[in-house]
């Protein structure tokens, strides 16, 4: 499983090798004595910074590497494993180069851009490491789209029952199902909210008015308030009948709206991670190029 | 209007049926979302992909929603009207045109798409975040754009000496945008945001010139030539080398670090060569060499029938150092209560009765015979006449005063003509001696008499060197040497007396005394001005219990306030 391996690979190889960057930037860092604070400009900075920006091209590579099917140069996973670590570890050398000499410049807006990017990595590696799981039990074995199938089925089942009912169940059921809400928008897939409506009549008569149908809570208590209510056993079968559909497509909305939530949340931090990263080295470029430029 | 759906289906037992809707809408709305009216998936059928609606003449019109594609009798179109007979496509599903029942505005009969798995409903919603309206390429290119824009672009156009005025523009960074940090304050005053006063060319380092066109006075600590000539340095470092803008608001652009000085000191022997400096590694008895003295040193040669005072400086070892400033001034006289005291007061002398600090706390007031000796010292001359004194530092002047008062006595009928021709021989007193001459003679001898005690016996020699030459001529038989009370003995260091007037168990003249052994010093020529060794019993060049840290830029400045401090240098007497 690559969400666990991207941090024990090779025996967490790559984590030493952020360690030993991390030790030897505090130690090249500490010699910084004599003329100057410690600051960018020095030798030690210097050195600091051209590690930082290798360090930046080679890890917005991944990026390249990933698309790269037929590569050899080593594996995606080992990639993502040291781009985990030396990830972490340029955060590291990044503020030691700048030496906390922080303002308004572009200095500082490339070392923004930097904290962005590696915090989100951060929070992308939180989800990779947590999510995986959460999202498989959610499931529970089945894929996405067999939820979906199953929801299909469900609902062709209930609009068929629904046709038999009694006319105000028969539009409540049939209503609930054309305005389930399934995702949406940005804030709707990351949050869950559900925004299912249904159409209730009052009696059979017509005219309804339309409520919340919020995790399909208002129709299944509309079809289970009719069962007593009804004189015939067969009809009173039906929204039985009616009534066990509607609750299964509850747990089958609720599985889906979890799932999509989930991968969401698995997936929104790239969002900000990748357009961050290339940004980042736009400002990187500006920021050596500005640096020599007014040497 | 009203529509009649009509769908084969297979039943429980297997068996095809026909099962008809009946639609009472506005217009019959076809896609994969549930609420459509005829709900058809497939992979190429969007949530919302067509409708059909009844035109006022009574004729279908099926409208495709762009992103869609949709077929009448296999002929892609984004719009048409349908009749009897007609096939509409939509993915893999199709829908008949036929002709209405009684009642009803449209016959539809719909034939969905066998390969079509009911999975595909998941497209008729947004369930990924590649559906809403985020888009990491979009993001990408306006992040990007807006930094390069922001970061570069404008800033570069502002720096440009023509398109300056873009620097004005609200909201537009200029150059001032690349700065790494805020300026030292005073430059900042000086430049404001101004970045080509100093970068005046792109991509080379600050270069002097740029310093030195506001700081035109400031004084290479070696000058070029001497640094070329005597020493391994080829160049000297670029003002920048030690003084780096941009690292405020702490205070680095005056380096204090030691290092500015031990980096090149402390191998002087191997770079410096010629110039023979000795080699200093910080502030202990073992990195840092005793000091050196500067002193003034009297040159004299032969003038006329007397001599005439050059003064040349002369760098020596304190330890060895001899003062040669022509004053005799015993110290531990002047500080015992027992023989000397104010004589307003009645107390006892102290150092400040004489030594004035001068404002730079370093320095001290030039002492002279008015400042400092007078008040004790008076130049009185005759008894008779207790207010009047001699000019001081006029000889020529005291030896014509003296002239002058005997000329009067001897001459003026209203004195006692007697007791002034009895005259004391000096230092004997039981023996007078009677002048039996003309007045002016008598005077004349008298004043001669006078003349060689105060300056060979009791008066000016007492304090000052006088050398009575082989000459006849009065006037020019005794010659005062000038005095040269030294102002600074260390021109390269730097001194605070004030701050040491309280030290950690002295105060005041203890405080003095503590460096300064006065007390016991009898000869003038004793230098009083103490060693490293006296330093260093409070003072390191690191911090250490029981000590005060001390670096090279407390006491040595990097660039000298006049050329050639500390070198050997002549002073001719006419500088007084």
């Amino acid at each position: 499983m690559i969400h666990v391996g991207i941090l024990n690979y090779a025996r967490s190889r790559y984590l030493w090798w952020a360690l030993v960057t991390i030790a030897a930037s505090v130690a090249l860092y500490a010699s910084q004595r004599g003329l100057q604070p410690p600051n960018g400009g020095t030798w030690q900075g210097y050195v600091l910074g051209t590690a930082g920006a290798l360090l930046i091209v080679w890890l917005a590579l991944l990026g390249v590497r990933k698309r790269r099917y037929r590569s050899t140069l080593g594996t995606v996973q080992g990639w993502t494993s040291a781009h985990v670590y030396l990830g972490s570890a340029l955060l590291v050398v990044a503020t030691l180069h700048s030496a906390a000499q922080l303002g308004l410049n572009v200095h500082t807006l490339a070392y923004a851009l930097l904290c962005a990017v590696i915090f989100s990595g951060f929070y992308g590696v939180f989800t990779y490491v947590n999510y995986p799981h959460l999202i498989n039990a959610n499931r529970a074995g089945l894929s996405r789209a067999e939820l979906f199938a199953e929801l299909y089925e469900l609902d062709r089942r209930g609009r068929e029952l629904a046709a038999k009912a009694p006319h105000a169940v028969s539009v409540a059921a049939r209503s609930s199902i054309e305005r389930t809400s399934i995702g949406g928008g940005l804030i709707a897939q990351l949050f869950g909210k559900d925004r299912s409506q249904i159409i209730r009549d009052s009696d059979d008569s017509g005219g309804g008015h339309v409520t919340s149908n919020r995790d399909q809570e208002s129709v299944i208590q509309f079809i289970a308030e009719h069962i007593p209510r009804t004189s015939k056993i067969a009809e009173a079968e039906l929204l039985q009948e009616l009534l066990a559909v509607f609750c299964r497509r509850q747990a089958v909305l609720r599985r889906i709206a979890r799932d999509i939530r989930m991968q969401g949340w698995l997936r929104v931090w790239l969002f900000v991670h990748i357009p961050m990263t290339i940004a980042l080295l736009v400002a990187l470029a500006i920021h050596i190029v500005t640096t020599f430029m007014y040497w | 209007m009203e529509a009649l759906v009509r769908e084969m289906r297979e039943s429980a037992d297997g068996i095809g049926e026909y099962r008809d809707l009946e639609l009472s809408v506005d217009c019959v709305t076809l896609g994969s979302a549930p609420d459509r009216s005829i709900q058809l998936l497939g992979e190429n059928v969007l949530p919302e992909h067509a409708q059909l609606e009844l035109r006022s003449d009574g004729r279908l019109r099926l409208t495709c929603r762009r992103g869609g594609t949709v077929s009448v009798n296999d002929e892609a179109v984004a719009a048409a009207n349908v009749a009897s007979g007609d096939r509409i496509r939509i993915g893999g599903n199709s829908i008949t045109v036929f002709e209405p029942p009684a009642g009803f505005d449209a016959g539809l009969q719909v034939v969905r798409d066998a390969d079509v798995d009911p999975s595909a409903l998941e497209r008729a919603f947004r369930t990924d975040l590649d559906q809403v309206w985020l888009s990491k390429r979009a993001a990408t290119w306006a992040l990007s754009a807006a930094v390069l824009i922001l970061a570069f672009v404008l800033p570069f156009v502002a720096s440009r000496e023509k398109l300056r005025v873009v620097e004005d523009l609200p909201f537009v960074p200029g150059d001032a945008a690349w700065s790494s940090g805020p300026l030292f304050a005073a430059h900042e005053l000086a430049v404001g945001n101004d970045c080509r006063v100093c970068h005046q060319a792109m991509f080379q380092r600050v270069q002097d010139g740029a310093c030195l066109d506001c700081h035109d006075r400031i004084l290479d600590h070696v000058d070029h030539l001497t640094l070329a000539d005597s020493t391994g340095l080829a160049t000297a470092p670029r003002c920048a080398a030690c003084h780096r803008e941009h690292n405020e608001p702490e205070p680095h652009l005056i380096i204090r670090a030691d290092a500015l000085c031990t980096d090149c000191h402390e191998q002087s022997e191997r770079l410096f060569g010629a110039l023979e400096v000795r080699p200093v590694g910080g502030f202990s008895l073992e990195t840092h060499p005793p000091f050196n003295a500067s002193l003034d040193r009297p040159v004299i040669s032969p003038a006329g029938t007397g001599v005439t005072f050059d003064w040349e400086t002369a760098i020596e070892p304190i330890g060895s150092a001899r003062e040669a400033s022509n004053l005799t001034f015993p110290h531990d006289l002047h500080l015992d209560p027992a023989k000397v005291t104010d004589l307003n007061s009645g107390e006892s002398l102290g150092c400040v009765d004489c030594h004035r600090l001068s404002l730079d706390r370093e320095h001290f007031l030039p002492i002279t015979m008015q400042n400092a000796c007078i008040a004790c010292h008076e130049l009185t001359f005759d008894p008779s006449m207790p207010d009047r004194q001699l000019p001081h530092g006029q000889p020529l002047e005291v030896i014509m005063t003296l002239e002058g008062q005997y000329l009067r006595k001897f001459s003026d009928p209203a004195v006692d003509n007697k007791a002034v021709r009895e005259r004391r021989i000096p230092d004997k007193d039981d023996t007078t001696r009677v002048c039996v001459g003309t007045a002016f003679d008598c005077a004349a001898e008298a004043a001669a008499e006078d003349i060689r005690e105060q300056f060979a016996v009791r008066g000016c020699v007492s304090c000052h060197v006088v050398q009575e030459h082989a000459v006849d001529d009065i006037y020019s038989r005794y010659q005062v040497h000038p005095v040269r009370l030294a102002v600074d003995y260390f021109p390269s260091a730097r001194f605070d007396h004030a701050s040491h007037l309280v030290m950690k168990d002295a105060t005041g003249d203890a405080a003095c005394a503590a460096c300064h052994d006065a007390q016991t010093s009898s000869e003038s020529s004793e230098l009083l001005i103490p060693d490293i060794d006296t330093c260093v019993e409070c003072h390191a060049d690191f911090r250490r219990a029981g000590s005060v840290p001390l670096q090279c830029v407390d006491c040595h400045g990097y660039h000298p306030l006049q050329a050639g401090t500390g070198k050997r240098r002549r002073i001719h007497s006419n500088e007084m």
